[in-house]
């Protein structure tokens, strides 16, 4: 690729993220979920803006796979569903055994096993209380379909593997955003924690975990990719939560959204890619 | 890990088959590409466990700083020999009371005439004992109001007559070294930036020794010889997750050489790149232990590499500025925290 279409690339790949961020803005996703019990942090209206944005095009289409982990990270940053990322692959997830996330009754199910991505009709499903608001539901009954295979499955992970790294870093960014303001404002001992030798010590380790997602995003992220953005996602914000103190502890404070989502999407992430490559 | 090891013979041998400099001008011995390809050379140069200490310090180091800090004048001096694998330099930064406290350094430099005489007590210094020349950071002006202002950098020839060199094995399987100066003289045209201004050199100094991809080829190596000990679906994600984290590690340093070359700060870049890939080590010399068992100790044959790494990889996060140091350089310069 010479220089200018790489530059002019670069700057598509920019505009189209710019699109998902506002669509983003415009429909924030609110946090739906409470401990122990079954929740969706679904938004119609944004997935709604991002199909009229041209979201389902990046699904197969290998040429287009540099714009997926950019324009996710807006979503990871919004704290918005992961609904849209599982649309790249072409339905609800199904990893978990009987779980499957976003599922309900008539959904198509997809399971990524041994290269190929398996597909089923969700007949008889019933939410799950869950540590997140993915909308988890333990599928009872379900028709098996033909499944995808080949160059065309493969395109699909791809792009679902990408989407989930750009999503993570986007949770991260805004996870550390959001540290970062509480602890240059936050005084203790006289001075902002930022100030503490400790406190820079963990926030400097965040910051460069973040740095390596956000860095990763531009890059076309692949499945080594996916299983370390699992871990340092989970890294980086549990050092964040520490950071916030009891704040960040709280429902109050939006820093748990990340944890809590950095957490679930690792469980499913590494199912998902485990079972990808059985043979 | 041999890339802190030492060959004259494997730096002549790059020099002549043309791998030094690759981004240098060539009219100073380089071909004149990008900074970004010598970054990959390097973590292959690493990948091939090539022994590189006298590389990483006189070409990476302290050719890419001379080449932004010093006078034409010293550029053409030394730039052209290095590039061709014939002079080497070591660095001598650190004295027994002053490491990660850099600006406590007391090694010192006089001005008299048209030289400088030099007396103090270097350590921790690598390729000593083969370098032709040492990249010296000394205190040129003791009375100073901060101790940083007072500093300078000066090259000077190894074999003045004042430069004793004592050899202190390490645990990595190589040496480092104490060099001893004596009232040794320096001419003043071997000055590096201004007088009194070497601060500000040694940090630019700094931002290129950090950048270690190297170690990412190094941690590379090691996980393709691990491969054949994987066995489980668990070990195999650990496996995994350290190739992507090897990934993260050259992100940093090419994310780090781009704000170099384009002269933007880079500290921070450069810490994030120190430290994810000294972390890198670490947790890849962890991985080699936990999967080869008591195997992953024995020092030859096919697991010889994750033995040396192992013990190499407690030097990773301290040589080249320790761990806290990155920390502190990422969250000052990088995060904007308070000092």
């Amino acid at each position: 690729m010479s220089v200018r279409v790489a530059s002019d690339r670069a700057h598509e790949v920019d505009r189209f993220a710019e699109t998902v961020a506002a669509a983003v803005a415009r429909h924030p996703t609110a946090d739906p979920w409470r401990p122990g019990a079954a929740a969706s942090d679904v938004l119609p209206q944004l997935e709604a803006a991002l199909a009229a944005a041209g979201w389902d095009e990046l699904a197969e289409d290998p040429e287009l796979i540099g714009f997926v982990a950019p324009a996710a990270a807006e979503l990871g940053r919004g704290f918005a569903s992961l609904r849209p990322i599982d649309r790249l692959l072409g339905g609800a997830l199904a990893v978990g055994g009987r779980l499957a996330r976003y599922a309900a009754a008539g959904d198509r199910l997809v399971t990524p096993r041994a290269g190929r991505l398996e597909l089923a009709s969700a007949e008889q499903v019933s939410a799950v209380a869950y540590a997140d608001s993915l909308h988890v539901a333990s599928v009872e009954a379900a028709r098996p379909e033909a499944a995808v295979e080949g160059p065309l499955a493969a395109a699909r992970m791809r792009s679902w593997v990408a989407g989930s790294v750009g999503y993570l870093a986007g949770v991260c960014q805004e996870g550390l955003r959001l540290t970062l303001e509480h602890t240059r404002s936050r005084v203790a001992f006289g001075r902002p924690l930022a100030a503490l030798e400790p406190v820079q010590q963990t926030l400097a380790d965040a910051a460069a975990l973040v740095e390596g997602l956000r860095l990763m995003t531009l890059d076309e992220p692949g499945a080594d990719e996916l299983a370390y953005a699992g871990d340092a996602a989970v890294r980086a914000l549990s050092s964040c939560q520490q950071l916030t103190g009891a704040l960040g502890f709280t429902l109050e404070f939006p820093l748990q959204r990340a944890y809590r989502r950095v957490r679930a999407s690792r469980a499913w992430t590494d199912a998902a890619l485990e079972s990808w490559e059985a043979s | 890990m041999p890339s802190d090891g030492d060959s004259r013979a494997v730096y002549a041998a790059l020099g002549e088959a043309g791998w030094i400099g690759l981004h240098w001008p060539e009219w100073l011995g380089g071909r004149g590409i990008s900074p970004l390809a010598t970054l990959a050379v390097e973590e292959r140069f690493g990948y091939h466990w090539l022994p590189l200490s006298g590389y990483l310090l006189s070409v990476k180091t302290i050719g890419n700083a001379l080449l932004g800090c010093a006078s034409d004048d010293l550029q053409e001096r030394f730039l052209p020999e290095i590039a061709a694998g014939r002079l080497m330099f070591c660095q001598g930064f650190s004295e027994p009371e002053a490491g990660s406290d850099l600006a406590a350094l007391r090694a010192r430099a006089r001005r008299e005439g048209n030289r400088f005489v030099v007396s103090g007590h270097k350590i921790w210094t690598s390729s000593a004992a083969i370098a032709d020349w040492i990249y010296l950071a000394v205190r040129t002006d003791p009375a100073a109001a901060r101790p940083h202002r007072g500093i300078s950098v000066l090259v000077a020839d190894m074999a003045s007559p004042g430069i004793e060199v004592r050899e202190i094995p390490t645990l990595g399987g190589g040496a480092l070294y104490e060099v001893f100066l004596d009232e040794v003289e320096v001419p003043a045209e071997q000055l590096v930036g201004e007088l009194n201004g070497g601060w500000s050199v040694l940090m630019r100094t700094l931002d290129h020794e950090r950048v270690t991809s190297e170690k990412v080829g190094v941690v590379l190596r090691v996980l393709d010889d691990l491969e054949a000990a994987v066995g489980t679906p668990g070990k195999r994600r650990e496996l995994r997750a350290l190739r992507g984290e090897a990934h993260a590690a050259r992100l940093h340093g090419r994310r780090a050489v781009e704000l170099l070359a384009a002269g933007r700060p880079a500290a921070a870049a450069a810490s994030m790149a120190k430290l994810s890939a000294a972390m890198l080590v670490r947790r890849a010399a962890d991985l080699g232990a936990r999967l080869l068992g008591p195997a992953a100790l024995v020092e030859a044959g096919p697991g010889a590499r994750v033995a040396s790494l192992g013990r190499a990889a407690v030097g990773s996060t301290i040589a080249g500025g320790a761990a806290e140091i990155q920390r502190r350089v990422i969250a000052r310069m990088g995060l904007e925290c308070p000092a």
